[in-house]
């Protein structure tokens, strides 16, 4: 054997060796084990200092999916109201300043995860280091290199995982939920889906207490790839089902919420689903999906938590505290609708638009009937409220010596929209309606949708009733 | 949503399971459910806790809950 020959073998042996090696180290990021239950530790909304930001005046944002689009029109709408001054039990302060709970989905989870660890740099660098990027093109440059393929190759290590690493490195600047436990509000609600149950899955200490699993650790950028990990386009991200620390107690409220089957079915099923967690044997890793396939616009997070009788600082609990005055819900949605021409044919619609219709007409439908429902409830709490002012009127009115009926604490609610839908001029409406869903915007466009994001904030009727409403009470 | 009021002798924070959704005497909002009921602070109350199905409620006739001070 040749001199040549045999560095040749050795050469491609190396090679294939190294090859073994980065397959067989290619591994998706693990969620760590909860050492200690520790209830009071952890990404939860207690933990968070509230600073100057009341719980009085209670702000609620919710950024949906959309790409781009989602996370431009989102940031549109923060910086609109980081130029909204108010006056708010005698202290000047921005709009902005008085969020108090951000939920996101998909490309919403850029701009809400951005705001939630950077606070106001997101102004001064967001659009560089994210909106204005072609995304998708450095993936996919990324995708093509030799090392990515062979650690692609490993069955643990999947093409959500390095996008995963590509946000953790370029975007997020490797935080993890450790350091948003320092900050203060608002408190980041990342929703994803967990794929066996289809329900929303939410990165917060309580959902990781079920898992036996400590977020503190865990990567912002993962919680992120996985609230926007689209179906087939992208792989699901896989969470480890940890056993529960020796001193974990299970809640007093499961007992109770499985006799409630017939009683009231939701709070059942969350009970049941508690249990499925529980159930580490038969259940050993969650798989999550796009966060937009259990709610496309992040409203059922706050929907959840108005119900919610088990959620330390949940939205029931401070109404039940009576710290709530004012709850603001502003429900930005990045939803499109493109023209089409399918009534215009005989011919019955292709494939392609069979399957975009089977993926997208159920999600719309829901994220439609999700915004009337948080309408509704507002609708409900102000007619009992009326109820009982009105009762206690014709009490006062027909009797001499009128009993008081119980004090219910009154709630200022407002639910504002804003989505591309409301645009009055029906060609701009139409232009906007017809942006694509991906990564990869061209800054112009970009530029439009921020732009667009405040001003249909501003128009908002609803947003101008609660300013007009903040600037008389600032008033008085 | 239904309503509860608990009764005591004292000002306490009312606890549902282990979380404190409201004051002794004051209007509890929840879900229609089954609930477990007790107070925080001292425990020189009784029962220690009592279980109840919250429902057919209504703000003006919320359902009401006593605890007796031993």
């Amino acid at each position: 054997m040749t001199k040549s020959r045999s560095l040749r073998i050795f050469f491609k042996g190396s090679l294939f060796l190294i090859g073994l090696v980065l397959i067989g180290c290619a591994q998706y990021t693990k969620n760590a084990r909860l050492a200690e239950y520790a209830p009071e530790e952890g990404y939860r909304f207690n933990r968070l200092a509230s600073g100057t930001n009341t719980d009085s005046l209670f702000v609620v944002l919710t950024f949906s999916g959309g790409g781009t689009r989602a996370a431009a029109l989102s940031y549109g709408v923060l910086k609109a109201l980081s130029e909204t001054e108010i006056t708010w039990k005698g202290e000047k302060k921005r709009l902005l300043d008085e969020v108090d709970l951000i939920s996101t989905i998909s490309g919403g989870s850029f701009t809400g995860a951005y705001y939630a660890l950077f606070g106001g740099r997101i102004f001064s660098d967001f659009e560089a280091r994210f909106l204005k990027r072609d995304i998708e093109k450095e993936l996919r440059r990324l995708l093509y290199n030799p090392v990515t393929l062979l650690r692609l190759a490993s069955p643990y290590f999947d093409r959500i995982d390095l996008a995963a690493e590509f946000y953790h490195r370029t975007v997020f600047d490797r935080k993890t939920f450790g350091d948003l436990v320092v900050h203060r509000r608002p408190f980041l609600v990342v929703n994803a889906t967990n794929m066996f149950l289809g329900e929303r899955f939410e990165f917060t200490q309580d959902q990781f207490d079920l898992l036996g699993s400590d977020l503190s650790s865990y990567p912002i950028a993962r919680a992120v790839a996985a609230s926007s990990a689209f179906p087939i386009l992208l792989s699901p991200i896989t969470l480890n089902n940890h056993p529960q620390p020796p001193d974990y107690e299970r809640p007093d409220w499961i007992e109770d919420a499985l006799e409630d089957y017939n009683r009231n079915r939701r709070r059942y099923l969350r009970a049941r689903n508690f249990l499925i967690y529980a159930d580490k044997d038969d259940h050993p890793y969650i798989h999550l999906l796009d966060g937009g396939l259990a709610d496309n616009i992040g409203l059922r997070a706050v929907i959840d938590s108005m119900r919610d009788d088990a959620r330390e600082g949940g939205i029931l609990q401070l109404t039940n505290l009576k710290k709530i005055e004012k709850l603001v819900v502003i429900v930005v949605n990045a939803k499109t609708a493109p023209p089409e021409n399918i009534d215009k044919k005989k011919r019955a619609p292709g494939i392609a638009d069979v399957a975009m219709k089977t993926a997208t007409v159920a999600m719309d439908n829901y994220s439609f009937e999700t915004v009337e429902l948080i309408k509704e409830l507002k609708a409900r709490r102000e007619q009992i409220e009326r109820t009982v002012r009105d009762c206690q009127a014709l009490l006062n009115d027909r009797c001499a010596v009128a009993p008081t009926v119980p004090a219910l604490k009154e709630i200022k609610y407002h639910i504002v929209e804003v989505a591309f839908e409301a645009i009055p001029d029906s060609k701009e409406q139409e232009e906007f309606l017809s942006l694509p869903t991906n990564f990869s915007l061209k800054p112009s466009v970009v530029d439009r949708v921020i732009e667009k994001g405040g001003a249909l904030l501003h128009q908002s009727s609803a947003f101008n009733d609660f300013m007009e409403e903040i600037r008389s009470a600032g008033a008085e | 949503m239904e309503y509860l009021c608990v009764r005591f002798a004292e000002q306490r924070k009312v606890l549902i399971g282990r979380i404190a959704q409201g004051e002794t005497d004051g209007l509890i909002e929840l879900e229609p459910g089954t609930y477990t009921v007790t107070l925080s602070g001292a425990p020189n109350f009784s029962p220690k806790k009592q279980k109840i199905v919250l429902a057919d409620t209504s703000p003006i006739k919320p359902m009401e809950v006593r605890f007796d001070k031993v």
